[in-house]
């Protein structure tokens, strides 16, 4: 990693520097919550095609994003 | 000690109007019930059998005890206190969970601008509609766009694409992009290529057009809990069309200005573009006195009654 001192969370790491984290990273946004859920707000994944596979960072939403429903003998 | 039947915490009883019903969230089921019955369960929550029993004549309690342990709905216990109801909160940190991209070589908005607002809005799973013939240039740089944001995933409808290249370049376009859930090809009359790459007869246009079966049930933790307070057909999504236009649905209508004019992160925190997201199933007309209605997708526009 580029930097060597501890960063506030605001500050992003270089995106050169993301290929070299394991999987991702998560820094935190700090926010005002009601209940006690997910605590970080964002997620950057490296654009290495190594870290970027299907089995490790990729999940489908349980909710349908569009009407669309094509049946399986379509 | 007295015996209690204790509902499982994925199984949530729903009242409709006639009749009520057990969703068994962790399972993908859902058991329909007399009304009565769901008061039944309700009282079991709270006493002991025995004392349930003593309010009831014949043998219908144990009958109805026995009939939800075997279907395990719940189950036995003499510390009925230790077991805890799960949460129903809904809560996701993305302000736009949801995204659906219409795209065509004629469109003339920047991806990436919209990319990277998407990103900002935290947008998890996107949906994409490539309209026209396409190509694998146009497609591999449109993907690009997508490929450091924080998208989970990204289903594709592509209109039409060669037929002399399509087994090697939608392959290639599915290696590239490990974040394309999968693929579907329009107007090709292709055979299988490769799993969770699809090629149907039929044109884009007729297919996508026809409407959300609304009799179909989605019995999900994740589903039931945003249906329970949100429209989870408007519910943290934004559309964009192949004009730049800004919409909550592509098959809607209404848009909320054009993207090449327009901040989207400043439109969709406008309350005019979610005023739609908290009407639920329980307010929408048709779905509301329905025991299923929580496992319903209200893919529809929503018409104010007046």
């Amino acid at each position: 990693m580029a930097y060597r001192k501890r960063q506030k969370y605001e500050d992003l790491i270089a995106e050169k520097d993301l290929k070299n984290l394991p999987l991702a990273f998560r820094f935190l946004i700090r926010r005002e919550t009601n209940t006690i859920g997910e605590m970080y707000s964002y997620v950057r994944f490296s654009t290495s095609k190594k870290l970027g596979t299907c089995s490790l960072n990729n999940y489908t939403d349980l909710t349908p994003i569009s009407g669309i429903f094509i049946s399986e003998e379509k | 000690m007295d015996t209690f039947f204790k509902l499982f915490s994925c199984s949530k009883v729903v009242r409709g109007k006639k009749l009520g019903a057990v969703y068994l969230l962790n399972r993908a089921r859902i058991e329909r019930i007399p009304l009565d019955v769901c008061d039944l369960i309700e009282e079991l929550q709270m006493h002991s059998i025995k004392s349930v029993q003593s309010n009831y004549s014949g043998n219908i309690v144990e009958q109805w005890v026995q009939y939800l342990w075997r279907n395990n709905v719940g189950h036995f216990t003499e510390e009925p206190n230790c077991f805890c109801e799960s949460p129903i909160e809904y809560a996701v940190p993305s302000i736009i969970q949801r995204a659906q991209i219409e795209f065509s070589s004629k469109s003339s908005y920047n991806v990436a601008a919209v990319a990277d607002k998407l990103d900002g809005l935290l947008c998890k799973h996107l949906e994409v509609r490539v309209w026209g013939e396409s190509d694998y240039d146009m497609l591999n740089s449109f993907f690009k766009c997508f490929k450091s944001t924080c998208i989970r995933s990204i289903n594709v409808y592509i209109e039409s694409y060669s037929k002399d290249l399509i087994h090697q370049d939608i392959p290639q376009i599915f290696r590239n992009n490990p974040k394309i859930s999968f693929i579907n090809v329009f107007n090709s009359k292709e055979k299988f290529i490769q799993q969770d790459i699809y090629t149907l007869n039929g044109t884009m246009d007729s297919l996508i057009g026809e409407k959300w079966d609304l009799t179909k049930t989605l019995v999900n933790f994740s589903f039931f809990t945003e249906s329970l307070s949100f429209n989870t057909f408007y519910n943290k999504k934004v559309a964009i069309d192949k004009d730049g236009l800004i919409k909550n649905d592509l098959s809607l209508q209404e848009s909320f200005g054009n993207v090449r004019e327009l901040n989207i992160e400043e439109v969709v925190l406008d309350p005019f573009f979610s005023r739609y997201w908290k009407i639920n199933v329980d307010c929408i007309e048709n779905i509301k006195d329905s025991e299923l209605r929580y496992a319903i997708y209200p893919a529809r526009e929503i018409e104010k009654k007046r």
